[in-house]
């Protein structure tokens, strides 16, 4: 199983976040972790989308048979 | 008030006014391309709430810019000439270029340029820029995601309803509420950033006491800049913006207004500058995510990208050189 495009952008808007956390003054670094967690949710909300949407395909493509009909 | 200190405060209404002829179209962007209103009446449109921010908003932003950037002692009435000089300079270039940066860290890298000409590196002040260096990279991402999560909220509550030319009707009219909310939050955030300049220059000079509040003539004044500014507004970045990142209907144009104007109000009641047009782009962006990646022009993303990192840098060298004539004459 791969990893959709975008479920990567999101891990990696998450990553962002979270680096950012040091050099953010304590008082806001709430906001930083409240959007990692965001980005970490739709993160994987997309992947299981992906995922759904290749196996769909899948059964399609399989109950057309191999002539494509 | 001496001469000086009333041609300078001169100078920074300009550099507020042409802010708002570059920055503000941003705010009306959306509504433009999406075809809810015209031009001229988005641009007033903007240009009200631009001008309305000041009943809502402090003025915890303008304070940042006055006391947070650059030491209190190394403030004196040449830094500040030379680093408006140097964000008018940088915003003229990317303005003639179309480029959508930001004049708010143009503003910031103006005055951290002429104090560290006048007093070098010690000049700066680490926590207020680091609050302010954080947020460049920030803001965008907090509007890409919220962007991203009201997007999806409609199509969640909306996904069953059929008659979509009725649907789009109807946030063509929420567009409107959006992009006011938007401009508002623009309003907030960049006239603050003249406050401060204003407000610095007067603690320097003694005009108001160091524990004085930005006086009302200095706030209604900023907002009336930014608003007329608004009025003649950029059509070049309005452009880039409303078409060229992604293709915007009426309801990806509400929610990423909403979701700039929600990270706007934020900033502004924190005291962060951040830029309008950063956090617009990264909302665009973000409705363009829901999509797919490939509805995002990456190319011209990541020109932005590069006007944005050189913002600083290039406002700070400019205002540096132009400091240098003030340090010959001593």
């Amino acid at each position: 199983m791969t990893v959709g495009r975008r479920s990567l952008f999101f891990l990696g808007v998450m990553a962002t976040c979270l680096l950012l956390v040091p050099a953010t003054p304590g008082e806001f670094r709430w906001v930083n972790y409240a959007m990692a967690g965001l980005a970490l949710f739709w993160a994987v909300a997309v992947g299981i989308e992906d995922v759904a949407t290749r196996r769909d395909v899948a059964h399609r493509d399989a109950a057309r048979g191999p002539d494509g009909r | 008030m001496s001469a000086a200190v009333v041609l300078i405060v001169a100078i920074a209404l300009a550099f507020d006014f042409f802010n708002g002829f570059h920055d503000a179209a941003n705010s009306i962007a959306t509504v433009v391309s999406t075809r809810v209103l015209t031009p001229r009446i988005a641009v007033a449109w903007a240009a009200f709430f631009n001008f309305a921010a000041f009943v809502i908003f402090g003025t915890a932003v303008a304070r940042t810019i006055a006391k947070d950037v650059v030491t209190q002692n190394v403030l004196s009435n040449a830094v500040i000439l030379a680093g408006l000089i140097g964000a008018i300079a940088w915003d003229i270039v990317t303005w003639w270029l179309g480029l959508p940066t930001s004049s708010s860290h143009a503003l910031v890298g103006g005055l951290a340029g002429a104090a560290v000409a006048r007093s070098g590196w010690s000049a700066l002040l680490v926590a207020g820029f680091q609050k302010i260096a954080v947020f460049i990279i920030l803001s965008p991402l907090i509007g890409l995601l919220l962007a991203f999560t009201i997007m999806v909220i409609v199509f969640w509550v909306f996904h069953r309803y059929r008659k979509v030319d009725r649907l789009n009707h109807a946030f063509r009219r929420v567009q409107l509420l959006s992009a006011a909310a938007f401009s508002l939050g623009h309003g907030a955030n960049d006239a603050q950033k003249t406050m401060g300049v204003i407000y610095a220059l007067l603690l320097a000079n003694g005009v108001i006491q160091q524990t004085a509040g930005v006086p009302l003539w200095v706030v209604l004044s900023a907002h009336t800049a930014i608003g007329l500014g608004t009025m003649f507004g950029g059509w070049r970045i309005v452009h880039t913006m409303g078409s060229r990142i992604t293709k915007l209907n009426p309801v990806g144009g509400m929610s990423a207004e909403l979701a700039a104007a929600s990270t706007l109000f934020f900033t502004a009641h924190a005291g962060i500058p951040v830029s309008t047009t950063h956090t617009i782009t990264g909302a665009i962006v973000g409705v363009g995510t829901t999509q797919r990646l490939s509805a995002v022009r990456w190319g011209v993303a990541g020109r932005v990208v590069w006007a944005w990192l050189l913002t600083i840098p290039g406002a700070f060298l400019v205002a540096w050189v132009a400091y240098l004539p003030f340090r010959a004459l001593g």
